[in-house]
């Protein structure tokens, strides 16, 4: 048979056509039932906000007065709570509206399971029309989302919009970009550890220091701590607000964007205008040292906790032109616009930072304020509530069937029966549990009512630990009642291991 | 071409790469088989076998751009010189190069200064160089040293290879 060079250029014109058709039939199956006057939603997520460091939840500070002029025409939920203490199974919750023993992104760098690659809030509302949309500066997001890029119409990497990208796998392996990038970190840049590579890392550090040098001198003054960055990538809050702010306006609606932005997680960089503020004389109450306490000491906690504060109170500011240009723009008359965080952050206890084992309110308890299309005046809603619950409240809130293996509950003022109220909402920490395994090594809590259980289990010298917390009268944790409130503290605990045996159920040997 | 290959016999080539290859990835290896285990914990066997895959391509890449560089650096010292002391002395270079990038990681993880380091570093090289100028028999042993390691930098090679090729199919 001959072949020739006609022949190349005919099969060469119609690879469009096929790579065409094979991207249609990969992704999301779209009825398109949503017209162009169904609303918007626009999920702005800031990683690492702790709701017990904003002023609208109480905190002493004046941390986000945006934030506060935004819930004058929002929903504000005061008893949100993370499905994690980091961004893994907090995201994965969000993502997918199920906790994360369930979705099993329980580890760092982890991915959920292949199921929930059809079953997340992208490919739920891309077949019902939506355009939808995921950006994220977050790695740990990023590893979650780009398994889910058949579900998005555009998925942005954070390169794209970076002042400096240090990471290559996003450019070079882009079509096994989770398996790339876990390799290239371990390889170039294991944070605070060893790494892969003999020579290349610490030529890689060396020329990254001398780089960082001459770029941080030139951003000198508006950022005199440093610019905002992380995961080897450096962006000012203000070009992503901007870039969102363009993205939104030429998106095809009715969309669905999710802007996952990593401020104000460690390091805290605060813009020059904040780096001076909350030299205060308030001080925190202090809380005792706990077994899992990292030994961070009072002042060192203060300092960083005001360093923290600072940062939020830019990110606030980054947010407040951002609310100001949608409202400008009548983008939020058409628009559910829900901002949240995917976990907190900790300066108690001897504890600082997430990446604890423990389960404070400070590292789960998180803000959610949602403004559905046109609302105009407040709402506050006490009663508890769970990241999972943002998927179908929105799903809800559009008249849309919720699927049964969403394990959230439909949030007030949506839903206005009494069932919300009364079930339990849980945050876990496994990062060092398996993925494919029952939860033998991990931290529950359970947010009942007022009362707030924690579990230890599987960890040496604290394997079968409970605390009891009454929130209503203890909000900051300070009395554990297990011992003293023994028969709550029994039936809570009865509830908290039928849930954990049930859902390890899967997990288990038959034999 | 000419000029490479009277500068550098083929025996000559292989002891540098294997000098090149055998500590970067002995180092690599350690570090993957240390993360191994908590990879099975969270990744379905087919990413633990890509994450694999990419530490050896990256490690067979980072071989080949040392071994560049060693090869740049003998073509620009007189070739009489590269014949009689160069391979040994760059074969003992990178050895102690090696242990100095451990110590020197070591050094920037826990934010330890690193001038004395610097310094400690060159009085080394100096000192190895002397040596091995001074002593031939230095040299023997490390051209003897090196051709026992060639059977095992060959295994690397063709697990990097493999690797390699895993890497290409994944992102294929």
């Amino acid at each position: 048979m001959n072949f020739n060079r006609r022949d190349f250029l005919k099969l060469a014109s119609m690879l469009p056509l096929v790579a065409s058709n094979l991207s249609l039939s990969e992704g999301p199956s779209k009825s398109k039932v949503a017209g162009t006057d169904s609303p918007n939603i626009l999920i702005l997520v800031f990683d690492t906000l702790s709701a017990k460091h904003i002023s609208l939840y109480g905190y002493p500070r004046e941390t986000m007065p945006h934030l506060a002029r935004f819930a004058e025409r929002a929903t504000v939920y005061h008893a949100h709570y993370a499905g994690g203490n980091f961004t893994t199974p907090g995201t994965g919750s969000l993502l997918t509206g199920t906790y994360a023993w369930t979705h099993r992104a329980l580890s760092h760098q982890a991915t959920l399971l292949e199921k929930f690659l059809s079953r997340n809030i992208f490919n739920e509302f891309a077949s019902r029309g939506y355009y939808t949309a995921g950006f994220s500066h977050n790695l740990l997001v990023n590893i979650l989302m780009h398994a889910l890029r058949q579900n998005l119409d555009d998925y942005v990497l954070p390169a794209e919009i970076a002042l400096v990208d240090y990471n290559f796998s996003d450019d070079v392996f882009y079509e096994d970009y989770v398996t790339a990038v876990r390799s290239e970190r371990a390889y170039l840049k294991k944070p605070g550890q060893m790494s892969d590579s003999l020579f290349l890392a610490p030529l890689f550090w060396a020329l990254k220091e001398i780089h960082l040098r001459s770029i941080k001198q030139e951003f000198q003054r508006t950022f005199p701590l440093g610019i905002p960055g992380y995961h080897d990538m450096l962006y000012p809050l203000e070009d992503t607000v901007d870039w969102i702010l363009d993205q939104v306006s030429v998106m095809p609606q009715p969309f669905l964007a999710y802007m996952h932005m990593m401020p104000p997680h460690d390091p805290y960089y605060p813009r020059g205008e904040f780096a001076l503020s909350f030299y205060d004389e308030w001080r925190p109450d202090p809380k005792p040292e706990h077994f899992y306490s990292e030994g961070f000491a009072e002042e060192e906690l203060l300092d960083r906790r005001r360093r923290y504060d600072q940062y939020i109170a830019y990110v606030d500011a980054e947010f407040g032109r951002l609310y100001d240009q949608l409202t400008d723009r009548g983008l939020l008359e058409n628009t559910w616009l829900v901002f949240t965080s995917d976990h907190g952050e900790m300066f108690e206890r001897g504890i600082w930072q997430h990446t604890t084992r423990t389960l404070f309110d400070p590292v789960i308890h998180v803000p959610l304020l949602i403004s559905a299309p046109g609302q105009n005046t407040r709402q506050d809603i006490y009663s508890s509530s769970s990241c999972v619950d943002v998927f179908p409240t929105l799903l809800q809130g559009l008249g849309e069937p919720i699927p049964d293996w969403i394990e959230g509950m439909v949030l007030p003022p949506v839903e206005t029966s009494e069932a919300v109220k009364d079930r339990n909402i849980y945050a876990i920490e496994a990062k060092s549990n398996p993925k494919y395994g029952p939860l033998v090594k991990a931290t529950v809590a359970m947010i009942k009512g007022d009362y707030k259980l924690i579990f230890y289990a599987g960890y040496e010298g604290h394997d079968g630990v409970f605390e009891l917390y009454d929130l209503a009268s203890d909000p900051e944790e300070l009395n554990d009642l297990y011992e003293s409130r023994k028969s709550i503290a029994d039936a809570l605990k009865r509830e908290m291991l039928a849930k954990i045996e049930d859902v390890n159920a899967p997990y288990l040997r038959k034999d | 071409m000419v000029t490479f290959k009277q500068r550098f016999t083929t025996q000559g080539l292989i002891q540098l790469f294997v000098y090149c290859a055998f500590p970067v990835h002995v180092w690599a290896l350690i570090n993957m088989f240390r993360d191994v285990p908590s990879w099975v914990l969270y990744m379905p066997s087919g990413d633990v076998i890509g994450s694999v895959a990419y530490t050896l391509s990256f490690a067979l890449i980072e071989s080949l751009i040392i071994l560049l560089v060693v090869l740049f650096v003998g073509m620009i010292v007189p070739k009489r010189w590269v014949l009689e002391k160069y391979i040994p002395m760059a074969s003992s270079w990178l050895v102690e190069l090696s242990v100095m990038a451990i110590v020197f990681q070591y050094f920037i993880i826990h934010h330890l200064p690193k001038r004395n380091l610097v310094i400690g570093f060159a009085l080394i090289l100096a000192v190895s160089t002397f040596l091995i100028l001074r002593f031939p028999k230095v040299g023997d042993a490390l051209r003897w040293i090196g051709e026992r390691l060639v059977v095992l930098s060959l295994i690397y090679l063709f697990f990097d290879l493999f690797g390699l090729l895993v890497v290409v199919f994944r992102n294929v």
